[in-house]
């Protein structure tokens, strides 16, 4: 049964899209077809993990949503510029890096319900097992939809006071929203926090499984989205911790 | 009437509040009388930072751009004391961070007149050395009618690859826009660089000078936002760094 799974966090900066990649790639190494939707029109960010710049960009979701093309046509097979050894498929679906094309999404809005349609059709037309949805921060009704389509959510945060009061929000509108199954991860963890106190704490306050507790790396941050983590680094404590969330997944 | 310095950065996360908060605090203790506003009304973050300080908050920016109080109402003065009996001089206009009011921004957005005129009206009744404003993230029409009336723009920046690019529209636009100052401070550089040859890269990069190259410290990932950094740490690298740009904009 294909799965539909928004990747969402309540403020921005916790690592979505890289989290977003780095699975996508780890569901992809385990044979599955996934499709990635980058759904964060206002500032796009995605694309550039997976090596896609503006010459690449044959359509884009604004494209779709614009009546220009059909849904299918603004998937990009990714899976070659991975350069690694995967058995499945990586379709990404970017959103326009054109600053005109972005104000005029922002200026006019577009239809949530053909964007709805579209998330089925690719499933459809591309034969998916995964549609990995990469939201825009914050509740908004954009990504309120992802979030009640879905079949999993997860919901990055940091261990911030500026994300938790947001984060205990998100929960509870995706428990709301009856969410099959919803997973967090906390990500950018300093490494002198204790890292099972934080698993528990965060477990007890949002009364949600804790799928992944992220360090914060170095690596990371010197990769600064020029690649997947997960294919430079596959020994790394992070990837091992994003391979439970690929797993938890898949069960 | 005071200088307006816009805090903005193109994608989240990437550290304006914190900068914005840190830069207001150091120029108070200094003696300057500055006045800080939560402008990010769909995402505020301030009063967080601020949480302390904040207990007996009523009306916040959202009412005054409402229109259901005056500027002054929605206005609170910070008292702060490094230690060396100096009284910080800072005011503290915070937003509302409730569900309703946050959606309210996004779907509405709100009166930039009227929200510039509480800004004069501000500087004016409270003698205003500078209003920092912490914008909204990215390029949108609220965060351009402030980069139009600013007469400095912190820019911030990671070293990400994400950000590259609409931080190169922003400082395009803001030039666009014949802003008089612009300072671009790289945020959160991994220990790892070398910061010279970093600091050449970005500025090739955005045809811009670099104000300051702020290096990731996990000490301020650690205090998570609970407490006032410089304030916290006094003494720190980070600290002396951001008072450099202080003695910038005080100077400039």
């Amino acid at each position: 049964m294909p799965k539909i799974v928004s990747i969402h966090s309540f403020r921005g900066g916790t690592g979505k899209s890289n989290t977003t990649a780095n699975v996508s790639t780890l569901l992809a190494a385990e044979g599955q077809r996934v499709g990635v939707i980058d759904t964060d029109i206002q500032s796009p960010g995605i694309h550039v993990l997976f090596g896609l710049d503006e010459d690449d960009m044959v359509h884009s979701l604004n494209d779709y949503l614009w009546g220009k093309c059909d849904i299918e046509e603004t998937a990009h097979d990714v899976t070659a510029s991975l350069k690694a050894d995967i058995d499945g498929q990586i379709y990404l679906i970017p959103s326009s890096i054109k600053a005109g094309e972005i104000a005029r999404v922002l200026r006019e809005g577009y239809d949530v319900g053909l964007l709805n349609d579209g998330f089925h059709e690719l499933i459809e037309k591309l034969d998916l097992d995964m549609l990995m949805i990469d939201t825009h921060p914050g509740l908004n009704e954009e990504t309120l939809l992802s979030i009640a389509i879905s079949d999993a959510l997860i919901i990055i945060l940091r261990p911030d006071q500026q994300d938790y009061q947001g984060t205990g929000v998100t929960v509870e509108v995706a428990r709301k929203l009856i969410v099959p199954q919803m997973l967090l991860v906390v990500n950018k963890v300093p490494t002198t926090f204790d890292f099972d106190e934080v698993k528990a704490r965060v477990e007890q306050i949002y009364e949600c499984d804790v799928a992944a507790v992220l360090p914060h790396s170095d690596e990371m941050m010197a990769l600064a989205s020029a690649g997947v983590f997960v294919l430079h680094y596959p020994n790394h404590q992070v990837s091992s911790e994003l391979r439970q969330v690929a797993a938890k997944l898949l069960a | 009437m005071a200088r307006i310095v816009a805090v903005n950065s193109f994608r989240l996360g990437v550290g304006r509040s914190t900068i914005a908060t840190n830069l207001a605090v150091l120029l108070a203790l200094r003696g300057q009388r500055i006045g800080l506003i939560d402008a990010n009304l769909q995402a505020p973050g301030l009063h967080i930072l601020f949480g302390q300080h904040l207990d007996q908050a009523s009306y916040l920016l959202n009412d005054f751009l409402q229109n259901k109080c005056d500027i002054q109402q929605a206005v609170y003065r910070i008292a702060l004391a490094d230690g060396v009996a100096h009284q910080g001089l800072l005011w503290l206009v915070p937003a509302s961070p409730h569900l309703t009011e946050t959606t309210r921004m996004i779907r509405q957005g709100y009166d930039l007149d009227w929200f510039y005129r509480g800004l004069q009206e501000l500087a004016s009744t409270l003698r205003l050395d500078m209003v920092l404003i912490d914008t909204q993230n990215g390029l949108t029409e609220e965060t351009l009618f402030t980069l139009a009336i600013a007469d400095v723009l912190i820019l911030l920046s990671r070293t990400d690859q994400q950000d590259y690019r609409g931080t190169a529209i922003t400082v395009e636009l803001a030039r666009k826009l014949d802003l008089p100052r612009i300072l671009l401070i790289v945020n959160e550089a991994p220990g790892t660089a070398d910061f010279s040859i970093l600091k050449t890269q970005i500025a090739q990069t955005y045809h811009c000078d670099v104000g300051a190259v702020l290096p990731h410290f996990e000490e301020v990932m650690a205090l998570a936002s609970a407490e006032i950094f410089v304030l916290r740490y006094p003494h720190h690298p980070l600290t002396t760094q951001l008072e450099q740009i202080g003695d910038e904009l005080v100077r400039s």
